[in-house]
């Protein structure tokens, strides 16, 4: 299989997310404390969504992901391969890698919050351009990217000492 | 219409040849438009991935709330739900925002290629999701007053989810041709299978799968 060729390629297309698990962890127990790093993030994600120009969502949500570049929190995956199955078949076909079992809820809310900024950045830049993709259905997609960051938002706060 | 002379005599200047560019230049327009294709249906598929963990997080919370009992937090929680699972349909809309023949020939041919079976039920996301539309299929029935307009929204948002992801098979031709995921193993189309998965969902989420019989108050 060429898996190696294909993926070293695609390393800044992946995307970084928790298994799904986590996401049902994080709403069992909201415990553990959040690094002023991800804190830092998520305030930046508040002022892009609160932004009312797609460009500035970009400038924003660009600034964030390269504060998680300089703390490394962009590169938290386990980094190998998927064996094979048709779970991660379709992972690694999407260019989504998992975060490794044993990651604590900062690296959850890191790779959450990163993946909201990529997820922000791509939407924003496409509502920039010409596509079929209606004024509402962007609206809704913002209203829902803010619904995220204000979920992480509390969450973090939950771990504040 | 080809002739089967055109090399000879193109050779003996009797026609001229005709220039490669405005056919290289269409070649490119393809590949940039197959590639387009990809980057859409990946980063589209990438943002649902995104809402649908927060999702299964905000209705794992609400179903938290609900053991307590708190209502309000339940609401609160139910109504966050169904405002990702919007995004989430307009998420599959910005991923099949691509055309018909890129997607037929280039989109398709990749996923067979990554495996012959390629579902969306294959995704880990959808599978907690619908783990978790089961653990909710038990308190279909007995909602309380105060929580059955967020519940009815979030039934709604759930159908918009469904109804994007039918209208982009559509779209891409999928009444025409079986799923993907069945690997060309039934007659029903992509459009007919999705829309009996969706059906399915909605009868788990209104507890009508069990026992044949309608519990919740809301006919979906």
């Amino acid at each position: 299989m060429e898996k190696g060729k294909e993926s070293d390629s695609k390393v800044d297309d992946r995307l970084v997310l928790p298994t799904p698990d986590m996401a049902k962890s994080l709403a069992d127990d909201a415990g553990g404390a959040v690094s002023s790093e991800t804190s830092n993030m998520l305030a930046g994600l508040e002022r892009a969504s609160g932004a009312l120009l797609p460009e500035k969502v970009v400038a924003i949500c660009n600034l964030v992901l390269t504060e998680a570049r300089a703390a490394g929190a962009d590169s938290n995956s386990p980094g190998h391969f998927p064996p094979d199955g048709r779970g991660p078949t379709y992972d690694f076909y999407f260019a989504v890698e998992r975060l490794p079992k044993s990651a604590k809820k900062d690296a959850i809310m890191a790779a959450l919050t990163v993946a909201t900024a990529v997820a922000m950045k791509n939407t924003a830049t496409l509502e920039q351009g010409t596509s079929a993709i209606s004024r509402v259905e962007f609206g809704l997609l913002r209203h829902a990217f803010a619904v995220i960051v204000e979920a992480l938002q509390e969450l973090a706060a939950k771990g504040t000492p | 219409m080809n002739c089967p002379f055109k090399k000879a005599l193109t050779r003996f200047g009797f026609v001229l040849a005709e220039p490669e560019e405005p056919r290289k230049r269409i070649a490119d327009i393809v590949a940039d438009l197959d590639l387009h294709a990809l980057r859409m249906w990946r980063e589209g598929h990438q943002t649902f991935f995104l809402l649908i963990q927060m999702t299964i997080f905000e209705l794992r919370s609400f179903l938290k709330a609900m053991a307590l009992p708190d209502h309000a937090l339940a609401r609160h929680h139910l109504e966050r739900a169904s405002t990702l699972m919007l995004g989430s349909g307009a998420a599959m809309r910005i991923a099949g925002d691509v055309n018909q023949d890129s997607y037929a020939n280039t989109v398709i041919t990749s996923m067979k290629k990554a495996n012959p079976k390629f579902s969306g039920s294959d995704s880990p996301d959808h599978k907690e999701l619908v783990r978790t539309y089961k653990d909710i299929e038990r308190l279909a029935g007995n909602l309380p007053v105060e929580l059955q307009a967020a519940y009815a929204r979030f039934l709604s948002a759930v159908r918009t989810a469904i109804d994007a992801h039918v209208f982009v098979c559509a779209f891409h031709r999928g009444e025409e041709r079986p799923s993907t995921g069945s690997g060309s193993a039934t007659k029903l189309s992509g459009v007919e299978t999705l829309k009996r998965i969706g059906g399915h969902w909605l009868k788990l989420l209104t507890g009508r799968t069990s026992k044949g019989e309608n519990k919740c108050p809301f006919n979906y």
